[in-house]
């Protein structure tokens, strides 16, 4: 482990239903702005819940150029069109990004299941021989990256994407991390990116986890979480590199860290979330004092909330620092959550405040945390760390920093 | 030669096996593929009523519940059971076991296991009410589900990570097994893929394939990847793995430029490649280009893995479990380079560059 560059995040592509673009998605954070609303994407009869947090008025051509829109499902859309808004944002193009190294790396929970739904009703009306071939042939999860580097012609780069369910957005951040500090690749693109699925509602509604109205993460009343949709994709690089072109450095990614409970399918385990927790701050080598901000996986279910709350107090004790839940006004956005909430952590040190728990009415006692209800605060943050965690016990945590000169 | 990333940490494979459509584990693997003898076979029209193909290369004899002896196989995919049980034996055959909360599980796949997601909404739509499904069954449509059972079951609480890219999915899951481990964050990483042949996946590729020729697979390979400093036994060391995209379909560059990456990254010419294989799909102007560049022999050393059927994202992990059983059962004095080209004709070309250590060399040290 020679070469350690610093990383830093220079561009920002945000699809999410509080807003499109980072100003816009800044401007919900800030005023705390609700994503619920009917689920519009599938027939919801026979449901006696049926919101979501779903993405309005998603215009992909005005994005996407150079890719046939018919080879591309919706949560592909969303990947390339979060990934050019992000290359816009950082003030390059993608012939900057041709000659030198890159990897391009989205997390999904779903990938293209939205399709693979359809190609089921189609099954039930009319038989297998009725499934369409355009949806068949563009289901494959690879290429919510692949075609990210198609649309922008990119072909010295690498494609993975990370399907490791709802903490799959920090994955592929915690892998460009890697990739760029090693200096193994110049640049890294990487984020989250889901689409509105009825697979992933159907399971959670059954599991009882969909709340009838909005989430309320950390409250007495809550009662589960919005299946939501959205991207966002970010631009990192080295820090020589954004200094010598001059970029805007929103944030630093000081470390993170992976594991797993090898536990159980869908429960958290405490002792686990609480071993990432630390795990990342050794990455990061920051001291938990020193953590300004959490944001929480927060998802709003008894399960999550209270095991997820019990780890961070377990790590940070009577100095717990803020801990809020994007999911609140999200929705639960599944591989794009923690990608989003990357992006708005790193827009709560670049603007200096907290983006609120909105939806909330009374602490849960048993989530002793300043949760900063309902209301935007400002702040002088430094270091926020971002939780995310998935079903199969995978956790994903990553550690952001206020970019300061000299290195830490 | 050396490994191409500078002074980065060396990155070895000290076990592996397989469960292939030649049969449950490491030497029927090592056996079929030295026989050659075809594993395809009429599917059963009892078993498979309606799937668009007669014939399939299936893993024979493979029932979950007896393979694992445990319970908890009734909600478990067959793709699930498929990794699970590889990873277990890839856990016996490794000789200097490392302890769980170091062990990291990259599982590459295409879609994970789109049977049960598709079951799961087919239930949905066709019950009386939409919510007569078992909320049991939820899990398992996630992708990440089988690398989350591995680590379950054998108690693997290090990293855990699904990849997925399709045909070239088992070598990019390569590289980020290869980087969780040079940057320290695991020590020992169960690196594979696991597919299975189902209805669902039988239909969503017979509608978006134009060539038919090449039949569904199915299996899983894991291979046992360690920072050669834990000292474990030496198969093989990962030199480089380069990945490019073809750009409007431009195969022939993209294969070309991450061939010519990975030779370099490794500071050796064609000349000095004992093995080169694809795996995949097939795409001429791939093979035309590697015709050019490699020898006959290069181009013939390791037999092709493709005769196990079209496996997805297990494709380059059993064509690496070729050239190992290869090596193996063709034991050399010096060391020996290959090559492994995976294929994925949405547009992706990854090369891996494995170096086969000789009897004659000191197994820790690349000459």
């Amino acid at each position: 482990m020679s070469v350690q560059h610093r990383v830093v995040l220079t561009g920002f592509g945000v699809l999410s239903s509080i807003g499109q673009g980072v100003a816009e998605f800044a401007d919900g954070l800030r005023l705390g702005r609700s994503g619920s609303g009917p689920i519009t994407a599938f027939d919801t009869a026979g449901f006696e819940r049926t919101n979501g947090c779903e993405v309005a008025g998603f215009e992909a051509a005005r994005w996407i150029q150079h890719v046939p829109a018919e080879q591309l499902g919706r949560a592909a859309q969303f990947s390339v069109a979060a990934a050019r808004m992000a290359i816009q944002d950082a003030g390059l193009t993608e012939d900057a990004l041709r000659e030198p190294l890159g990897l391009i790396s989205i997390g999904t929970t779903d990938g293209e299941s939205a399709d693979l739904e359809f190609l089921v009703e189609q099954d039930v009306r009319g038989g297998p021989w009725a499934m369409d071939r355009v949806r068949a042939a563009r289901v494959s999860a690879g290429r919510l990256s692949l075609e990210v580097a198609q649309e922008l012609g990119l072909s010295r780069v690498e494609v993975p994407t990370i399907g490791t369910a709802c903490a799959a957005g920090n994955y592929a951040v915690g892998y460009g991390f890697d990739a760029v500090r090693s200096g193994e690749v110049s640049y890294a693109i990487c984020g989250g990116a889901d689409a509105m699925s009825r697979k992933t509602f159907l399971g959670f509604y059954r599991l009882g986890t969909i709340s009838p109205d909005v989430p309320r993460p950390f409250d007495v009343g809550r009662e589960g979480i919005l299946t939501g949709e959205g991207a966002g994709a970010m631009v990192m690089e080295t820090l020589e590199s954004a200094l010598n072109r001059g970029a805007r450095i929103y944030a630093e990614v000081l470390g993170y860290a992976l594991n797993c409970d090898a536990h159980h399918p869908v429960a958290p385990d405490e002792a686990s979330i609480a071993r990432c927790i630390q795990l990342a701050l050794k990455d990061a080598n920051v001291k938990p004092s020193e953590v300004d901000l959490i944001s929480a996986h927060g998802t709003g279910t008894k399960a999550n909330d209270v095991t997820e709350v019990r780890a961070i107090r377990s790590v940070f004790g009577a100095d717990t620092p803020r801990t809020v839940s994007l999911k609140s006004m999200l929705g639960h956005t599944m591989g794009a959550a923690s990608a989003l909430a990357t992006i708005a952590s790193a827009l709560a040190i670049t603007h200096g405040f907290i983006p609120p728990t909105i939806n909330h009415r009374e602490t849960d006692p048993e989530c002793p945390i300043d949760c900063v209800p309902n209301i935007a605060v400002p702040a002088d943050l430094r270091i926020v760390q971002n939780n995310g965690l998935a079903f199969g016990g995978n956790n994903a945590i990553l550690v952001l920093g206020r970019y300061e000169g000299k290195p830490r | 030669m050396t490994a191409g990333y500078g002074n980065s940490e060396r990155v070895v494979i000290t076990a592996w096996s397989a469960i292939s459509p030649f049969g449950i584990g490491r030497s029927p693997f090592l056996d079929g593929l030295r026989s050659g003898r075809p594993v395809d076979a009429p599917l059963d029209s009892g078993d498979w009523p309606q799937v668009p193909y007669s014939r399939a290369c299936l893993v024979p004899g493979f029932v979950p519940r007896e393979v694992l002896q445990r319970k908890g196989t009734r909600t478990m995919d067959r793709m699930t059971a498929l990794a699970v049980a590889t990873v277990g034996q890839v856990l016996q055959e490794d000789l200097a076991p490392v302890p769980g909360q170091d062990t990291g599980v990259v599982l590459a796949v295409t879609n994970g296991s789109v049977e049960s997601v598709m079951d799961f909404v087919r239930t949905s739509l066709t019950a009386r009410s939409p919510l007569h499904v078992n909320p049991g069954m939820a899990p398992r449509g996630v992708m990440n589900y089988a690398a989350g059972q591995c680590a379950i079951w054998y108690q693997l609480t290090g990293p855990n990570a699904t990849i997925a890219g399709g045909r070239t999915g088992g070598l990019l899951g390569l590289n980020y097994a290869r980087r969780l481990l040079t940057r320290g964050r695991a020590k020992r990483v169960l690196c594979g893929a696991a597919e299975e042949f189902s209805y669902g996946r039988s239909w969503v590729e017979f509608h978006s394939r134009d060539d038919h020729t090449l039949l569904l697979g199915e299996g899983a390979a894991v291979l046992s990847l360690e920072s050669a400093a834990t000292g474990g036994p030496e198969l093989a060391e990962i030199l480089a793995v380069e990945s490019r995209v073809a750009v409007s379909g431009d195969f022939a560059t993209a294969v070309d430029t991450s061939v010519e990456a990975v030779l370099a990254r490794c500071g050796i010419r064609p000349a000095d490649v004992w093995s080169v294989t694809t795996c995949g799909s097939r795409i001429p102007a791939v093979t035309d280009i590697l015709n050019a560049k490699f020898t006959p022999a290069a181009l013939a050393a390791v037999p092709s893995a493709d005769i196990l059927g079209d496996t997805g994202a297990v494709s380059g992990v059993f064509q690496i479990a070729a050239v190992l059983a290869t090596a193996e059962q063709s034991p050399a004095d010096l060391d020996r380079i290959a090559l492994v080209v995976a294929v994925e004709r949405d547009g992706t070309i990854a090369c891996v560059a494995l170096r086969l250590p000789g009897s004659s060399t000191d197994s820790g040290q690349a000459s």
